[in-house]
Formats: C-alpha cells, sequence, structure tokens
C-alpha cells in the first residue's frame, strides 16, 4: 500500500491564502472609494466635458515653453499621476515643465456626434490658445498618449505654426496593421452598426477586447497574486488604484470611434 | 430550414392579420372610448406586434449564436486542460513543481484561447452574436418608441435630431468665436 505524502509548505500556502481570501476585505479598501490622482491642479479652460488641467508647478524655475498632454480617449487620464512614486507628471513638474493635460471627461449620448474634427480643430486647438494667450508663447509642446497621441499628431500635421516638440507616446497611427487578436475581432465587427444602434461604443465592449488580450494572466493570476500580496499595504494599493482606473474605461463618442479615415490619410 | 422559414412566416402573418382586424374591428368603438394617449397606443399596437414577431426569428439566431460562443470556449477550455494533464506527469510533486504547474496551466491556457480569438471561427460567430444582438436592440427601440408616442414623450429619434442640433450649433458657434478672435 502506497504512502501519501503531503508537503507542509503546499498546506502552508493553501491556507495562507484562505486566509487572506477571507480577511481581504478587512485590510484592502473597497475599490470604488479609491482615490486616484495625487498632484495638486487647477481646472484651467473647461468645453463641454472636456477640461484642460493645470498642474501646480512645484519648481521656482521654469521650462519656458508649456507642455500639453493629450490623453487617450481610451481610460481615464488618471494613470499618469496614479501614485505620488510613479507619477509621470509629477516627474515631469519636478523636471520644471509646465504641465497642462486635457481630460476627455466621460461622453453620454448626447456627444455621439463629436468626431475627429472636433477633438482635433476645437478642442485642442482651444487648449492651445488657451494656453499660448495664459502664457504668452506662440507654441506649445504636445505629449500625446494612445489615441491622444493620434489626435496630437493630427493637430500637429494641420496647425505645425502652433507646435514647437511633438512627443507621441504610443500613437495608434497605423492601426490596420495590428495583428493582435484585437484586430481578428475588429475584421469581422459592423462599427456603423454599432454605433447606429447604440451610439457610442460602449466600456464593457472596449473592456472585453483588452480582456481577450491575456484573458488568464489578467483574469486569474493579477487576482491570485493580489490576495498572495494582501498584507503588502503599498502593493495592496498600488494593484486597487490600477483596478479602479482600468474600471473606470468611459465610452468612445460614435463618430469619433468609427474614424474618418480622411483624417488618418493625410 | 425552408420548413422553419415557412412556418416562422405562417406565424407572422397570422399575427398581422388578426392585429390588423381587432385594430380595424375596435377602432370604432375605441374611438369612442379611448380617447387621448390610449388610443394612439392601441393604433399602434400593429407595430409592437410587427417587431415581437420579427424579434422572435432573431432570438433563435440569437440564441444559436451564443450557444456555438461558449462551445467554442467549453471545447478550447477542454483541450487546453487536456494539454495540462499530460504535462503534469512531467513535473515534480514538490514547493517548486507547484509554482511550475501554475505557471504550465496559465501558459497552456494563454496559448489555446489566444489561438481561438484568432480565428477565423471565433470572430465570425462573435461578431455574429453581437450583430444579432443589435438587431434585437433596435427593436426593442423601435417598441419603447411607440411607447414613448403613445405617452407623448419624445421618440430615440426625435432626441437624436435635437442632439445633432445642437451638436451642428455648437459647431457654429465655435466657428464664429474662432473667425471673432481671427478678426
Amino acid at each position: 500500500m502506497s504512502e501519501n505524502k503531503f508537503n507542509p509548505k503546499i498546506i502552508g500556502d493553501f491556507l495562507n491564502f484562505s486566509r487572506n481570501f477571507t480577511e481581504a476585505p478587512m485590510k484592502a479598501s473597497v475599490p470604488h472609494e479609491v482615490k486616484l490622482g495625487s498632484t495638486q491642479f487647477d481646472v484651467a479652460y473647461k468645453e463641454d466635458k472636456m477640461r484642460l488641467l493645470h498642474f501646480k508647478p512645484l519648481t521656482s524655475k521654469q521650462v519656458r515653453t508649456p507642455l500639453l498632454i493629450s490623453y487617450a480617449v481610451v481610460n481615464r487620464y488618471h494613470i499618469f499621476d496614479i501614485d505620488p512614486k510613479k507619477s509621470w507628471v509629477k516627474n515631469l513638474l519636478e523636471q520644471g515643465f509646465d504641465v497642462y493635460l486635457i481630460d476627455w471627461g466621460t461622453p453620454s449620448k448626447i456627444d455621439k456626434f463629436l468626431g475627429f474634427d472636433e477633438y482635433v480643430n476645437r478642442y485642442l486647438d482651444n487648449c492651445v490658445d488657451f494656453i499660448c494667450d495664459e502664457t504668452n508663447v506662440d507654441k506649445v509642446s504636445i505629449q500625446g498618449y494612445c489615441t491622444g497621441g493620434t489626435l496630437a499628431t493630427v493637430y500637429s500635421s494641420l496647425h505645425p505654426e502652433r507646435v514647437k516638440n511633438l512627443i507621441a507616446t504610443a500613437p495608434v497611427i497605423d492601426g490596420w496593421k495590428d495583428t493582435t487578436v484585437v484586430s481578428n475581432i475588429a475584421k469581422y465587427f459592423d462599427v456603423d452598426k454599432l454605433v447606429d444602434t447604440v451610439g457610442n461604443m460602449p466600456p464593457e465592449f472596449i473592456y472585453f477586447c483588452f480582456s481577450i488580450l491575456k484573458p488568464f494572466e489578467q483574469g486569474v493570476e493579477k487576482y491570485i497574486k493580489f490576495l498572495n500580496n494582501i498584507d503588502n499595504e503599498k502593493y495592496v494599493d498600488s494593484f486597487l488604484k490600477i483596478e479602479k482606473w482600468l474600471d473606470e474605461t468611459p465610452p468612445i463618442p460614435g463618430e469619433l470611434f468609427t474614424v474618418d479615415k480622411g483624417y488618418l490619410s493625410r | 430550414m425552408e420548413n422553419e422559414s415557412n412556418i416562422t412566416d405562417y406565424y407572422k402573418k397570422t399575427a398581422m392579420f388578426w392585429s390588423d382586424m381587432i385594430a380595424m374591428m375596435s377602432s370604432k368603438p375605441t374611438t369612442l372610448s379611448a380617447v387621448g394617449p390610449l388610443r394612439n397606443l392601441s393604433s399602434n399596437l400593429k407595430k409592437i406586434t410587427s417587431e415581437l414577431t420579427e424579434a422572435n426569428k432573431e432570438i433563435v439566431e440569437f440564441n444559436n449564436f451564443l450557444i456555438e460562443y461558449y462551445k467554442q470556449l467549453a471545447d478550447t477550455w477542454t483541450g487546453a486542460q487536456k494539454e495540462v494533464s499530460s504535462r503534469i506527469t512531467k513535473i515534480p510533486q514538490n514547493e517548486e513543481g507547484l509554482e511550475a504547474y501554475k505557471r504550465v496551466w496559465i501558459d497552456i491556457f494563454e496559448n489555446n484561447f489566444t489561438g481561438l480569438f484568432d480565428s477565423k471561427k471565433f470572430s465570425e460567430n462573435y461578431n455574429s452574436l453581437i450583430s444579432t444582438e443589435l438587431d434585437l436592440l433596435k427593436r426593442w427601440n423601435a417598441i419603447t418608441d411607440v411607447m414613448l408616442k403613445s405617452a407623448n414623450l419624445p421618440t430615440k429619434e426625435e432626441i437624436e435630431e435635437i442632439y445633432e442640433e445642437l451638436h451642428n450649433l455648437k459647431n457654429r458657434i465655435s466657428k464664429l468665436e474662432s473667425s471673432k478672435k481671427k478678426a
């Protein structure tokens, strides 16, 4: 008769995991109560749902040309300032940059007709005008991130006289060359029908597309890691902030989502 | 398949026939007894019946695509689990082995599901599923519009007209402001 041997370490790990699972609600904040963003700012300009945030300087000497960050229309801007120790915005402020950031807001049904023209030639252009007037300069530097990089690139090509530097971080320029599983879904997807019926691109659908990229790493493993690290306050805080940020994906205006191909080909 | 279509057509025609007949038969007494929004609703019942009948066909299609969607997920899960089981015998039964098992499980599942999501059959079925869901949503919107009309409230189409009007007005104001600034 064979003898069953149990590794005490494995049993210990299992018991720890069960304890962490039970104690998690007592040790971590309620995700929706977690506060995002750490650096202080003023709302310098507002148009419809779009807000231009002006971050308070952290140095006495500042770079002459202001920096405008055009954030993505997917997800909210908080990831650039999610934690004081990992804040992209704070890092720029400490280097003496005068930082402005566009928060595109959360579009609703009334915004379904907003397209590239409004985002580039109205919102972005008005923000640049406002910054130039306020800081007495003719040009700004623009950092565009993700789809914000696409908008910034289009803006820079249409209004080169207003842009001193363009920093395009992970911009979507030639999306049709994408070979990920998302492009496979997009191949047979009737965008016009969706926009015509629902109005805007729903956040749940965007979230689905991101989820299929790494379903088990993102959907299973990271939550196991979270529970295993429940006693690590910094890990838990960072995890919950990022989870909340991911969960706050806004809808994308229908017209913008269908993408005016004319703009991109220019 | 053709037989199924004939049956659907039969029920559709029967429903339309009787809803029209009932609407016509009842129009005289309801003109006297039901006035205002309710009168409006009774005359619009035909539209609701028609939408519901059409929706039946789409519900069947939606169910078929949904079944196929879950079947694809379940088949991939089973395939991945089999692959994990075939590899598990090579993993030592100790502390490091548990970590290795977790890694192998995640890698195999990730690969198998990426393969599924990257396949034509998944994309086609998934998008047909979404498309049928949108068709159903359109029917639901049409029915809601009838109810809204009966309650003398603006329909989705009418609200969208206002949205578009507002959008165009905002653009005109923005262009005027811009040209004023340049002048």
